[in-house]
């Protein structure tokens, strides 16, 4: 009963975090090493070759895209972010939440409804035909770079726009009064000070585009573009050289996180911290005549073409199939989606907050290193992903068999992980466990570690620091990171189709099975459920942010 | 020590979740055909025989994958894809056992892979169709290398060289015509494209009548979906192409197959052997050409009223075992022509 115990035991406490996260990221990252083994397994140059074909293009439509999509979410969202915040015109109220909604649509679907809308059997063009006006062919053609572009864009802004939103709204009210109390207003302050301030929100909103975009492969696909995700899908698809794609794949993740950190390496050290002794809400300002009518205008474009015009034309096929009986198939999917996302939600939230916490009590590299590795998963192609974990939980299920056949259990060979929900849930947090890390943390930034260290110092472990003090203040941040990583669960597609265990269909496997065999209008009822879904979902953040906001 | 015998038991217990099956009969089935047709065959199949059918609805190619992972005990007794080049590949990846001769004795030898590791279960034929507002009857292209042809630059519509319907297209020609002929086809299509290729094959009907360009190829599958689409902007389209039977007269029209073949080491390889006598018997073919706009690959039955009013056809004499095997050579021959 030496000292030695006492320092263990010490130690032990001290670590009490450290410990599971580290065992949690290394779970978490086991199928990107999978999928390196994979890649090197049965390397072969040819399959890249062949896909050298089109690198040029390949190169051009990417980065075009990346900086296309980036620079207009960055600027939409940021100037509305703004101006719902600093100021009121007819409609904001609405607006405020409106602007979410676009996120309860898949690109993808989205991309196909556009389409529908826009082709020559389409609404567009077989009501201007009824009036004789004849619409050259290819004019309207939604399957174009731009078309494309238009697509990511009127859907994926709200990621940038809601960060800002929330950023400008809570953290500097008092910088802006300043500055408007000193004369400076209108587009100088939104220039000179809005902008250079929410740099960092706009950053990562911005950075989660980049990562939407890229990885995207149903628009691109359909529409025709050559982009670096496609390429990985021709050489797995269309050659079936599943190493090569792999390796290029890798590669992609690579130059992403690179990007990422590169990012964060330029904020370097700086900690914004806020200098008010209360946050305070922006005083705003009413904004008339034609000026009010212009914001106004902004947003009811965005809210019409990314949220209203899509899901009008998805009734109107809903409608049109009028077919009672599609709900029964649709029950047990529903049911489903909402098990899955539920499930995954709620582990991405505890694997997330045993990840951050862990990070925000140890100093220095490793706990950088920590929630630097949890977001590898997010930065590669879900299909890719699904290919790491099958190749770790396949041979983990033959290990298991054999040991217990070496203790001489009597066991059928189970396939107890793959052929259940626990292999398509793990996939699912390891894809999107970027996202509920983001959420979480942002939720320990905004709490501060005032009170947690105070607790520390009057002898408090960090567990029992996090139960009595950190766990009241952040309840609301951690509803928040599940719905939204519900949200995105729910829209998931490439992991759900490969990691499904038998008879489990989802509402996002539905519209799948429909689209792909090019019969949109059937996949119309099972897109509807899941954008109402979503959309309950999204309101539900947006409520407690504001809960949150007032609770200052 | 104690964390040992914790851990066995653990262990144990989960290992008790997947029981030897003992009462109960079940197929599980990897599939990349996603059709309600398909799902009512095998609900015929339970009542039959009493065999449960366990089935994960994916993408052929990553299904392969999943089946390679579990290729030391695989959970899937059967897999079922579109097209010879995917069976083929998972036949090359080691995956599927020879199929007994007693089930598939029925089905003629071009349709079924020459070791029996698959067997077809449907087919569709690739045809022409043009805008019969624009083009005569006459005047449409009757062979698919007469799309290569200068009269028809700008003018052709047909989906991207990452679909399998059309790299299995340029693997019978590769059977048929061998390479350098093949090669000089697929740029003269590339040269012919009205545009880049983008969307499916509906999109390709949609823009011959839209008059992006005149002719375009495409599967009879989709024809005969467009014709009773539930859309009605969709059917008139459909109702404005005129068909062409592409090589009557020389190698006949090119067709593509959906097959299904039997895991190696499957635990129910009984009941798998008996769903797919099942799915190529009568009584499944006649389901699936009647209500899925397929044709069937039994001789005996006949297609459905729709396909037959489209007439009679000659169809290549090259297997889809060929076809399977050239589909890497067609993929990289198509993608180095730029065609993309």
């Amino acid at each position: 009963m030496g000292s030695w115990q006492v320092q263990s035991n010490r130690w032990l406490a001290s670590h009490a975090w450290f410990l599971p996260a580290c065992g949690i990221v290394i779970v978490l990252v086991l199928p990107h090493v999978a999928l390196v083994w994979r890649a090197v397994e049965a390397y072969s140059a040819s399959g890249l070759q062949l896909v050298g074909h089109m690198w040029q293009l390949m190169v051009i439509n990417t980065t075009g895209l990346l900086v296309v999509v980036g620079v207009a979410t960055a600027c939409i969202g940021v100037v509305l972010a703004w101006l719902l915040v600093a100021y009121t015109f007819p409609g904001a109220t609405v607006y405020r939440v409106a602007l979410l909604l676009p996120l309860a649509i898949p690109p993808y679907i989205g991309a196909y409804t556009y389409h529908g809308i826009t082709q020559y059997t389409g609404v567009v063009q077989t009501t201007l035909r009824s009036w004789g006006i004849a619409v050259a062919p290819g004019t309207l053609d939604m399957m174009t770079f731009s078309g494309a572009a238009f697509v990511f864009t009127v859907f994926l802004f709200p990621y940038v726009y809601s960060v800002c939103y929330v950023f400008l709204g809570t953290r500097c009210a008092h910088v802006i009064e300043s500055a408007r109390t000193l004369g400076v207003g209108g587009v100088a302050l939104f220039l000179r000070i809005v902008v250079p301030i929410c740099r960092l929100a706009l950053f990562s909103g911005v950075g989660v585009v980049v990562l939407e975009v890229l990885n995207d492969y149903g628009v691109v696909h359909y529409y025709g573009i050559v982009t670096f995700t496609s390429a990985v899908v021709t050489l797995w698809v269309g050659i079936g050289d599943v190493s090569g794609a792999i390796a290029l794949a890798l590669c992609g993740m690579g130059i992403a996180l690179a990007l990422v950190f590169a990012e964060q390496g330029l904020r370097g050290r700086r900690q914004y911290r806020i200098a008010a002794a209360k946050q305070r809400v922006l005083r705003r300002r009413a904004l008339h005549g034609w000026r009010g009518v212009l914001a106004s205008l902004a947003c009811a474009v965005l809210v019409l073409f990314g949220f209203v015009v899509p899901v009008a034309q998805l009734i109107a096929w809903a409608w049109q199939m009028h077919v009672p009986s599609a709900w029964d198939a649709l029950r047990d999917a529903l049911g489903h989606s909402l098990l899955v996302s539920g499930c995954g939600a709620v582990l991405i939230v505890v694997c997330s907050v045993m990840i951050a916490n862990a990070a925000r009590w140890h100093r220095g590299r490793v706990g950088v290193l920590l929630t630097r590795c949890a977001l590898f998963g997010y930065a590669m192609p879900g299909a890719v992903v699904a290919v790491g974990v099958l190749a770790i939980v396949i041979p983990l299920e033959d290990a298991m068999h054999d040991v217990l056949v070496f203790f001489g259990a009597d066991v059928a060979h189970g396939r107890w992980l793959s052929a259940t929900l626990v292999m398509l849930v793990y996939g699912l947090v390891v894809r999107y466990i970027g996202v509920g890390m983001q959420a979480v943390d942002a939720g320990f930034v905004r709490i501060g570690k005032t009170y947690a260290e105070a607790s520390r110092a009057l002898g408090l472990t960090v567990t029992q620091t996090f139960w009595r003090v950190d766990a009241p203040l952040m309840r609301r941040a951690l509803w928040i990171a599940a719905l939204l990583c519900a949200v995105d669960l729910m829209k998931e597609l490439p992991l759900s189709l490969l990691l499904q265990p038998y008879n489990f269909t989802t509402l996002a496997t539905e519209v799948f099975y429909d689209v792909r065999d090019e019969r949109i209008y059937d996949a119309a009822l099972a897109s509807l459920w899941m954008i109402v879904l979503s959309v309950i979902g999204m309101l539900l953040v947006h409520a407690m942010t504001r809960q949150e906001q007032k609770g200052e | 020590m104690r964390h040992v015998v914790m851990a066995v038991c653990v262990m144990s217990m989960l290992a008790g979740c997947a029981p030897k099956e003992v009462a109960e009969r079940i197929v599980n089935v990897y599939t990349s055909r996603h059709y309600a047709q398909d799902d009512a065959l095998y609900a015929q199949f339970t009542k039959q025989t009493g065999i449960r059918v366990n089935v994960i609805k994916g993408e052929g190619p990553e299904l392969l994958e999943r089946l390679v992972r579990e290729k030391n005990s695989p959970s899937a007794d059967a897999y079922m894809t579109a097209d010879a080049g995917m069976l083929h590949r998972a036949k090359s990846a080691g995956v599927l056992a020879p199929l007994d001769e007693d089930t598939v004795r029925h089905v003629p030898d071009r349709w079924r892979d020459r070791d029996r590791h698959w067997v077809a279960v449907t087919k569709r034929a690739r045809v022409i169709v043009y805008n019969k507002a624009r083009v005569s009857a006459q005047e449409a292209p009757q062979t698919y290398e007469a799309l290569t042809e200068a009269k028809w630059r700008n003018r052709v519509l047909i989906r991207s060289s990452g679909n399998v319907y059309n790299q299995s297209l340029a693997a019978s020609f590769l059977a048929l015509w061998g390479e350098e002929k093949t090669k000089q086809w697929a740029s003269g299509i590339v040269t012919n494209m009205a545009r880049p290729p983008k969307g499916g094959d509906r999109d390709q009907a949609k823009a011959v009548i839209a008059g992006e360009g005149d002719v375009a190829v495409m599967n009879t599958y989709y024809l005969g979906q467009m014709l009773n689409s539930t859309d009605e902007q969709e059917r008139l389209v459909a109702q404005q192409l005129g068909i062409v039977w592409p090589n009557q007269e020389t190698t006949g029209t090119h067709v593509n197959v959906s097959g299904i073949g039997i895991v190696k080491g499957a635990q129910h390889a009984t009941e798998a052997q008996q769903l797919i006598a099942f799915l190529t018997g009568d009584e499944a073919q006649r389901q699936f050409a009647a209500t899925n706009y397929e044709y069937p690959i039994v001789p005996d039955v006949a297609p459905s009223e729709l396909l037959r009013s489209w007439g009679t056809f000659r169809e290549q004499t090259v297997g889809a075992s060929v076809i399977g095997e050239n589909n890497a050579a067609a993929t990289k021959l198509l993608i180095e022509t730029g065609w993309k």
